[in-house]
Order: structure tokens, then C-alpha cells, then sequence
């Protein structure tokens, strides 16, 4: 049947060239793709429609690539880009931009065998696309001194912090942040393989700085509590729960908390206070 | 009056597209160059260096966003997201013109981030000029799309690629981003007649000019905006200018991205080659001048 409607014809055009191989050797979408494209004396139709097939996988393929670098160098090129196509597959592409391509590529690749089982792996994913998200996330001044110093005391317990938008916290196995320094330091393109580190807990937010991205390993009590006011947890209340979580006598936790403060702030984390 | 004249579309002179590459030389420099096209989704983001460089860029030089995924031919809604978002964009730099392509990038469920080609028919003249309007009723900027590349020719197609571009901007009464090298693509790729397609074009919805580089395949001409542009496609923009007079000109570079001086160099033969033209066209405005900055 020839398909003459505009939705036919574009449904035809996109289910072939999302297609993994290439089309010339697929009999039945030669015959049904006759019926749409005409060829010419130099391509047959099957050939005119595979362009854009090529082009579609090297596209998508190279996006991902390029953001997560680390993780094409541990696995090898071949095998990232078999990960890439069954990742394409079980995703499309659906936002206008590229930019988003791999916003289920972490979640995608620790369910996904035989990777699910590397540690270092899945968080390779997790680390590369924090700092594809805090490279264009939402902007926001640091809180002013003055902010601080009008917040009567009483205030303080119930008051929800607002982060830096572009603040990405990350509970890793492994000190995946290293390796993809390694990775993307150098040549990029080389094939020599990366070193595995040892495990070892990592709490690691990935941030923007004023002019660089950011990352910073923290201890895990600091951890948790920035955590907990990352999902909106008011102060009092994420104090609390930070020392019985965490088995702290409230002198030690007092003893802490300020200096964790003071390099929150210093480093922007700190741009509201919402009282 | 015609569609530059009503929309006062200004002459830019010869400008390049802001890329990646050139974003230190560009911002920390300045160096002189006519205005500069942007990439509109590169800067449809919440904040960051994007739309810092943007707000610097827009601050020394006229800059004009150009779209790749707005897919104005396709079946799917078009998405308020994007509309929201571009808007941002052209409410940070008040550009005088924006443009996308007159081309589908995928379905409502898959984006395919390509500049597929359209079968061209009356349905689809139709189909298109009605999400154009519903584009022009949301911005009050002049909108313009531009003729792109094709590798494959449907069969479901009964008009010459001039007969559609042109039907299409004259039903919606939109403007015409004019690529020179997707023309030579396609007399390459399909046997379309490039001087036929240049006299075709409606003089005054033409905004802007695209020039680029190509590169030859086995039995194709892959559009990839790498390397100089090629003879044959300075035959075609002399003819395009010969006709149209002084629209704003642009060189696309994007594949294998040279140095900046090269680029630069690439619009300043763009320039003189359009300085001599318009130099001999008594009656057209006078040649820009070096850009600002
Ligand atoms: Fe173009």
C-alpha cells in the first residue's frame, strides 16, 4: 500500500531509520520503501531512506559519547555503542534538544545486565550526567549576610534552605569522580583502558561555581543533612533526624554543624531562606 | 509592500554562526565581524554560562537566533515547551528575525533531531502554512524558514522543491532563509536546476542568506557544514545576490570547525564578493560596513 497522508508517511520514515542495520538488507522494507521514496539513477530508494538511518545513529550515538566520556572509556567503543543503541531503543529520543538524550541513561544502565552489576559503572552514569544538569540549571545568588541577620532565632527550626539549583548530590561506591577526571583529562580519544580504583563510600555534590563547574567529595554526616534540606526538609526538623540517623551526641553534631555551614555558604550552596 | 520592507528587516552584512570553539576569541576579544546566528535551542536552558555568553554576545554585536527543532512540518502538536523557551530567547536579544527550517524533525513519540525533508504537495503546503500561522500569532517577530537539504525525494511529492518553499512563505507570509548550499545539495542529490531555484525566490521575503560547505559522498552530497565553501556555491550566491540585492549573509560552519581567522576570512571573501556585486547595483542601499565591535 502507498501511503500518501503526511502521519503515514512521516511514522514510515522514522520507524526505518531507527532501525539498528542497515536497511539494504531488509527485503520487506525495500518493497514498502518503494512506496514512499522514488531513488534515483545513483540510489535506490533503501539507500535514500539508510542516509538518514546513518546519520540518525551517529547522532544520538555521538551525543552520548560526548557526555559520558568515562563510561565509553571503561566499557570500550564497541561495547558503549551497543549499550547506546539498546539504550535509544528502550528510550527515543523524545525532547527537542540533545541536551536531554541521556537523562535515563544512568537509571537505564543500572538495571540493564551485565552492567547493573558494576558498581563503578553505574556510577560513572550518575557522576557525568550531574554535571550535564548542573551545567545549565537555573541560576541563583548566594543569601546575603544581611538575609541571615534579619532571620529572628525563633525562625531558624522551621525554615526550609534553598540550594543552589544546580547542586546534584550523589551517593556513590566508588570515587567514580576521579575516573572521570582521568577520562576526560588527556586524550580523550585514546583506547587505553581506565584503572578501576578500590571501592570506597563517596559522598560527592557536583555543582556551579561561579564560572567552573564544581564537585566536592564531603564527609556523610555533612552528607546527610545536606541532603535531607536538599528535599526540603526544614532545619529543625532535618537536624534532628541527622543525629539520630547518624547515633551523634547533640554536642559533637553541635560541634560540626557550623563549620558546615560556613563552607556551604562559601561555596554559594546557600541562596534563600524560606521562612 | 513587501514582506523585508514591511517588517523592516535590516541588511546585517556577513555574519558567522557562534560556535563553541570560537566562544573566548569572540567574547574576550571582540573582533570585528557583521552580526553573529545562534543555534536558538543551545540557549533554551535555565541559566549558566549559556545564556551568560548569549546576554554578552548580544551586548557588542546583532545576533539572530536560528532553530533546528521546531519542527514545523511535522504531524505532532507543536510543543509549548519549546514555544515557551524560545521565547525566552528572543525576549533576551530582540533579535530582528528568527528562523527555523521548513523541514520535521520526528513523531509525537521519537525525535529523530533531523532536518527531514517533506514530501511536497498542496496537503502539505496547507498542513505547514497553518502551524506557521499559529508560530506568527504567538511571536511578534518576523519569522523565516529556510530550504534544507534533502538525501531522499517521496514519492507522495508533486512540486519542485522552488515551487514548494516558495507557496509556503507566500500562503503564510513568511520570510525565506535562503541557503545557497542546501541548493547546490540538492541539484546534487536530485537534479533540481540551482540557477531555476535562485530565480525562483521571491525577492523581498528573502531575510537572509546561508552559505556552507558540503562534503561529496560516493554517490551523494552530504550537507555538513565542514570545510570552505565550494566554487559552485559562490557561483550561486553571486547569481543570488545579483538578484536579491543586500540580504544579510551568513557562513555556517560547523563540522571540523577551523580556526577563527579562517572563518572570519571566510566571511570577509562573503563580504567582498558582495560589496563588488551590490557596488554595481546603483540602485541598492549602500554595502554594510565592517561589523561593530
Ligand atoms: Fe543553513
Amino acid at each position: 500500500m502507498k501511503p500518501t497522508a503526511l502521519p503515514q508517511i512521516q511514522d514510515f520514515v522514522i520507524s526505518a531509520i531507527t532501525k539498528t542495520s542497515p536497511l539494504m538488507g531488509q527485503l520487506a522494507l525495500a518493497e514498502s520503501t518503494r512506496a514512499v521514496t522514488t531513488g534515483n539513477e545513483r540510489l535506490t530508494p533503501v539507500e535514500q531512506l539508510d542516509i538518514y538511518r546513518e546519520q540518525f545513529w551517529l547522532r544520538h550515538t555521538g551525543a552520548l559519547e560526548e557526555d559520558f566520556v568515562s563510561v565509553a572509556r571503561l566499557i570500550g567503543a564497541d561495547a558503549f555503542h551497543t549499550l547506546c543503541a539498546s539504550y535509544i531503543k528502550a528510550h527515543p529520543p523524545q525532547s527537542y534538544t540533545l541536551r536531554d538524550l541521556g537523562d535515563r541513561f544512568a537509571e537505564f544502565v543500572s538495571c540493564t545486565a551485565p552492567y547493573k552489576d558494576d558498581a563503578l559503572l553505574c556510577d560513572l552514569c550518575h557522576v557525568e550526567w550531574a554535571f550535564v544538569e548542573a551545567f545549565d540549571a537555573a541560576d541563583a545568588a548566594p543569601i546575603s549576610a544581611q538575609k541571615i541577620a534579619a532571620t529572628p532565632e525563633d525562625a531558624w527550626p522551621n525554615a526550609v534552605l534553598a540550594l543552589h539549583p544546580s547542586m546534584r548530590l550523589l551517593t556513590l561506591r566508588y570515587p567514580a569522580h576521579d575516573v572521570r577526571i582521568t577520562a576526560r583529562t588527556g586524550d580523550e580519544t585514546s583506547d587505553a583502558p581506565l584503572v578501576r580504583p578500590p571501592a570506597q563510600d563517596t559522598w560527592l555534590v557536583v555543582f556551579r561555581g561561579p564560572d567552573t563547574l564544581k564537585f566536592i567529595d564531603i564527609e556523610r554526616d555533612a552528607f546527610m543533612l545536606l541532603s535531607k534540606l536538599h528535599a526540603g526538609t526544614p532545619l529543625g526538623l532535618a537536624c534532628e533526624q541527622t543525629v539520630t540517623e547518624l547515633g551523634l551526641s547533640e554536642a559533637a553534631f553541635q560541634a560540626a554543624v557550623g563549620a558546615w555551614f560556613s563552607s556551604w555558604t562559601q561555596w554559594g550552596w546557600v541562596t534563600d531562606l524560606i521562612v | 509592500m513587501g514582506f523585508r520592507e514591511r517588517h523592516r528587516i535590516p541588511d546585517l552584512g556577513v555574519g558567522v554562526g557562534f560556535r563553541l570553539p570560537h566562544y573566548a576569541t569572540v567574547l574576550g576579544d571582540k573582533p570585528p565581524m557583521d552580526w553573529f546566528e545562534v543555534i536558538s535551542e543551545n540557549f533554551m536552558v535555565e541559566g549558566g554560562k549559556p545564556l551568560e555568553n548569549l546576554t554578552a554576545l548580544s551586548a557588542s554585536y546583532r545576533v539572530v537566533p536560528h532553530g533546528v527543532s521546531m519542527s514545523i512540518g511535522g504531524s505532532a502538536p507543536l510543543s509549548p515547551v519549546y514555544l515557551d523557551r524560545l521565547q525566552k530567547v528572543l525576549e533576551r536579544i530582540a533579535p530582528p528575525w528568527f528562523s527555523d527550517h521548513l523541514c520535521w524533525g520526528g513523531t509525537a513519540s521519537l525525535n529523530a533531531h533531523e532536518l527531514l525533508p517533506l514530501p511536497m504537495n498542496a496537503e502539505v503546503v496547507r498542513h505547514v502554512v497553518e502551524r506557521i500561522k499559529r508560530v506568527q500569532d504567538r511571536f511578534s517577530v518576523p519569522f523565516a524558514l529556510e530550504n534544507v537539504s534533502s538525501y531522499m525525494a517521496f514519492q507522495a511529492s508533486s512540486m519542485q522543491e522552488f515551487e514548494f518553499v516558495c507557496e509556503v512563505a507566500e500562503k503564510s507570509d513568511s520570510g525565506i532563509l535562503f541557503d545557497v548550499n542546501n541548493i547546490y545539495v540538492s541539484y546534487r542529490n536530485h537534479g533540481t536546476d540551482p540557477m531555476a531555484y535562485v530565480d525562483a525566490i521571491p525577492k523581498d521575503r528573502v531575510v537572509q542568506i546561508h552559505l556552507a560547505g558540503h562534503t561529496e559522498k560516493d554517490r551523494y552530497v552530504l550537507d555538513t557544514h565542514a570545510g570552505h565553501v565550494r566554487d559552485e556555491v559562490w557561483d550561486l550566491y553571486r547569481r543570488t545576490i545579483e538578484k536579491l540585492g543586500a540580504v544579510s549573509t551568513l557562513v555556517e560552519w560547523d563540522d571540523d570547525i577551523p580556526e577563527w581567522d579562517v572563518l572570519a576570512a571566510e566571511a570577509g571573501k562573503a563580504r567582498a564578493l558582495r560589496n563588488d556585486i551590490l557596488a554595481k547595483q546603483p540602485s541598492t542601499v549602500t554595502p554594510a560596513s565592517e561589523g561593530r565591535a
